[in-house]
């Protein structure tokens, strides 16, 4: 195999593609935290005193507590005051009402990036809620949504134009003081999505967002928020890929996500962020707490994520199995090289009768890299016929690097039901040798045993996502091997 | 640090005086340990799912009122051996109470005082070779703090090389009344190259007391050493038992561990083996029936440091009435660790509303060439299988019973010792009817 190596360490320095800065001219706080900048931030947005009193109270309660440290992860101590916590394209006053009207050269990074905003949006059938930086700068689809009675908007509108709907269901799932880094978010989040979907309304088309961090040396704080009313549905993505920098960036980003009675929201990720060279200088910082409350009868949440970007990620999607006979399920391929680590899972707490709850993790791990699955089950007393069944696989590429497992299991019924099995493997000598004799290169067939190995969460993917997912695989791993 | 640490700290002597110097370094390091840090909180993560709430209940003093302790002539005959052996040694309050001579010639048996008198081979460094917690997480090891900064009592094994130790039966029990006492004790087996031992601990008090043991058990196993390690606890439901057992093996050597936890009020263990020399097996088996108010919390962890190494892991639990069961078993792939094949396996039935399983399969892993798999499951007796046998005639009591004997026995079943197994899945009859 050895022969391979000079084509596969070539394979393994590829530069990350997607690293460039655009050149737009950002209104930006100074670095720093206090509470005028939490005032500052609530000010520019124009936001009502409520808003302002919740995000007080939240700063409030992050200044009490301590980051965590349970994680599997290396991290170097975060400045929380070198960071600017507010920075948005200069337009912000008079924003672009349609797309048109968006700064060219804005459009031109989304092209850069492989996302042709008009194209893929019309095309693909996908509205999109492009976030630059921190404020939104493009809807589109907005009229189509509105026929069938759908909000799709940035956080910032809904706060404007819906404060009735923000103010009933935010904070509801992830509550201020819920972690160190929900209560920093709620303290400065920027923007955000908000969607939601009446009682009754199957969405006419699956809503998209792709972020991207851009300014230097600010922290973006994500906001989303996505009711779906009693017999909704839902499938929303999400993606992103982050300009090459040197700082280490920090993201902390909130996700609730609340079904009622019969309703049902399908969450994709694609995560592509900056994940740092190949020696570990730089790469974003990413610390998400995403959950969901499935607090009608037969609701139902389905998180899917394809993790390969960050120098760390910190991310548990989570499920609270409220309402009876709900179903709440997580599948997720978590790619880590160089010197990526990744301490990411979900959580699923049974509460209502019948509640069912699938996990799906597949981890990869090659170079340095450590990458480690964390998960709990809880059932609780009144959890009655509760299920759930979880399949954690990792495998190795190499061997410096890391792969671990944390299942917590929590059970308190004694008619629930839990199946936990894990394997941990490296890519087969015989599996290899199989593909090479066939004619297949080394390249190719890692690509294809990975694939596999990754399969059972790419069919969950909506189409346009699991041929991208594909590709960023092939290219955040091909040459890991040798 | 709490009220009962705090409390704990200020009644603990450390035993001075005897010893060597190094030893009274070791103690002195220890108490300094713990009365910085004390004793583990639901805080500490290897403790999030046992608190110590039966201790503090019990009010559990450190120094024991002299009135109070029954003299051993006066103390009720101790547990009956679960089968009959030719060695055995009897501990009462974690003391020495008597011991059989006749041992095989290359086997030594001592009380630890006097293994530190003789300065027995080896011993310096196994008692010097206790493992701490990480420097944040110290008070997670504040018993074995407690235990080394009292360290007096104690048994000590050793096995020469190549020679064939048989079957010791260590019998625990204690005889405080009134009052409720924490008692140290250390035992540590020797086993050079080539030598085979198998160990049966029994921990059983005939009448409900409520003391609490707080024993250690280090194991020290040369290449090719072979050591079966058996334990038998049927403690009372006010009884503390906090247990600790680390195993060092060399290349080649092989570590057995079968423990059946069918009593108890409050019982820890935390198994370690740490398979330092290439080719090395550990295979750790368990089974623990809850009822009443018991709670077991076995902590089981391999470490593989060499490659060729090969680890299983197989637990069954079954818990009813207000019975917590806890089960962590962790398999650390150390890098260089190549060829290491872990496995573990972990199932638990789930009888009663109020009863509750807590099970944390962990893997984390840094080398190449590894295969490790681990399930865990948690649920209830096939109702199918219940229909069956009650469809040839047996009530619903006798079904399930027969069905949750079964899956202990697949436990005792792996002894390689018929006679043993039986007795063991004999006593493990004795548990059952409660269990609902």
């Amino acid at each position: 195999m050895s022969n391979e190596t000079s084509t596969t360490d070539n394979l393994v320095k590829q530069k990350y593609q997607h690293g460039f800065v655009t050149d737009i001219e950002s209104e930006t706080l100074p670095p720093g935290l206090s509470e005028q900048v939490v005032r500052a931030i609530s000010a520019r947005k124009n936001e009502p005193e409520w808003l302002l009193e919740w995000r007080l109270k939240a700063y409030a309660q992050w200044l009490e507590m301590e980051q965590p440290d349970w994680a599997h992860l290396n991290i170097e101590a975060i400045d929380f005051q070198a960071i600017s916590y507010y920075s948005a394209p200069k337009a912000d006053k008079d924003r672009p009402q349609s797309l048109d009207e968006v700064d060219p050269k804005l459009l031109e990074t989304y092209d850069k990036l492989g996302v042709p905003l008009h194209e893929r949006a019309r095309l693909a059938g996908v509205a999109v809620d492009a976030v630059f930086d921190s404020v939104s700068v493009g809807t589109t689809f907005k009229k189509e949504l509105g026929k069938a009675g759908v909000i799709f908007c940035s956080f910032s509108e809904a706060v404007q134009d819906h404060p009735e709907l923000v103010k009933k269901y935010l904070g509801t799932v992830v509550p201020q003081r819920d972690n160190f880094f929900a209560a920093l978010n709620s303290a400065v989040f920027t923007d955000g999505s908000f969607v939601f979907i009446p009682k009754g309304v199957r969405c006419p088309m699956e809503l998209s967002t792709y972020f991207r961090i851009n300014a230097a040396e600010t922290g973006q704080f994500e906001r989303t928020l996505i009711v779906a009313e009693e017999g909704a549905y839902v499938s929303y993505l999400e993606g992103c890929t982050a300009p090459m920098r040197d700082e280490n960036q920090l993201h902390a980003a909130v996700v609730e996500l609340v079904t009622l009675e019969d309703a049902s929201i399908k969450y994709s990720t694609v995560q592509n962020w900056y994940p740092g060279d190949e020696n570990g200088v730089g790469g974003i910082y990413n610390f998400v707490t995403k959950r969901g409350d499935c607090r009608g009868a037969r609701s139902r949440i389905s998180w899917t994520q394809v993790e390969t970007g960050s120098a760390i990620t910190w991310k548990y999607p989570s499920c609270i199995l409220r309402g009876d006979d709900s179903i709440g399920e997580f599948y997720s391929v978590a790619l880590t090289n160089n010197f990526q680590q990744a301490d990411t899972g979900t959580k699923m707490i049974h509460i209502g009768k019948n509640t069912r709850s699938k996990i799906i993790s597949k981890g990869i791990s090659a170079g340095h890299a450590q990458n480690a699955y964390r998960g709990l089950v809880r059932m609780t007393p009144r959890a009655d016929n509760a299920r759930n069944y979880t399949q954690c696989d990792s495998m190795l590429i190499g061997k410096k690097c890391g792969a671990h497992t944390f299942p917590y299991i929590e059970v308190r019924n004694p008619s629930a039901k839990v199946e936990h099995e894990a394997t941990t493997s490296r890519i087969g000598e015989d599996q290899l040798f199989y593909c090479l004799q066939r004619g297949i290169s080394e390249e190719d067939a890692v690509s294809m045993i990975v694939d596999g190995f990754c399969k059972q969460v790419f069919k969950e993917l909506p189409m346009e996502f699991a041929v991208e997912a594909k590709a960023l695989l092939e290219v955040s791993l091909e040459g890991a091997v040798g | 640090m709490n009220d009962f640490s705090a409390q704990l700290a200020t009644e603990l002597q450390p035993a001075s005086g005897t010893g060597p110097d190094w030893l009274n370094a070791l103690r002195q390091a220890a108490a300094e340990q713990f009365r910085s840090h004390g004793l583990p909180t639901r805080k500490d993560e290897a403790w999030k799912y046992t608190g110590l709430g039966v201790l503090t209940q019990n009010e559990i003093r450190l120094s024991v009122p002299a009135d109070t302790i029954i003299a051993p002539a006066a103390s009720p005959a101790v547990a009956r051996p679960v089968v009959a052996v030719e060695q055995q040694v009897t501990l009462l309050n974690g003391r020495i109470l008597n011991r059989s001579e006749n041992l095989p010639s290359g086997v030594a048996l001592l009380a630890l005082d006097e293994a530190l008198d003789t300065e027995v081979d080896g011993l310096q460094a196994l008692l010097e070779s206790l493992p701490s917690a990480k420097k944040k997480t110290l008070s997670s090891t504040g018993f074995s703090a407690l235990n080394t900064a009292t360290l007096e009592n104690g048994v000590v094994i050793r096995v020469a090389s190549g020679v064939d130790g048989g079957r010791v039966l260590l019998s625990w029990s204690t005889s405080v009344e009134k009052a409720a006492c924490l008692f140290n004790s250390r035992v540590c087996l020797i086993l050079e190259p080539g030598a085979k031992l198998e160990l049966l601990e029994q921990f059983e008090t005939p009448r409900d007391n409520k003391n609490t043991s707080n024993i250690v058990v280090q194991a020290a196993l040369g290449e090719g050493a072979a050591l079966r390690h058996v334990r038998l606890q049927q403690e009372s439901e006010t009884t503390g038992l906090i247990t600790r057992t680390e195993v060092s093996q060399q290349a080649g050597s092989d570590y057995r561990y079968y423990g059946f936890d069918f009593g108890g009020g409050l019982v820890r263990h935390d198994l370690h083996c740490m398979l330092l020399g290439s080719a090395a097996k550990a295979s750790l088996n368990g089974a623990y029936l809850l009822d009443g108010n018991r709670h077991v919390d076995n902590h089981a962890r391999v470490d593989h440091m060499a490659p060729d190494g090969f680890s299983e892991q197989y637990f069954r639990g079954v818990a009813g009435g207000s019975g917590k069961a806890v089960f962590n078993t962790a398999v650390y792939v150390h890098p260089g660790a190549d060829g290491t094949e872990a496995k573990q396996s972990n199932a638990n039935i789930l009888l009663s509303k109020r009863a509750e399983i807590d099970t944390k399969p962990e893997l984390e892993i840094y080398a190449d060439e590894v295969v490790a798999s681990h399930g865990a499951t948690v649920g209830q007796l096939d109702e199918q299988a219940v229909f069956y046998l009650r469809s040839r005639g047996l009530n619903q009591e006798q079904a399930r019973q027969i069905l949750t004997t079964a899956f202990c026995r697949s436990v005792s079943d792996r002894l390689a010792d018929p006679q043993l197994a039986e007795a063991i899945s004999e006593r493990m009859m004795d548990v059952m009817p409660q269990l609902d």
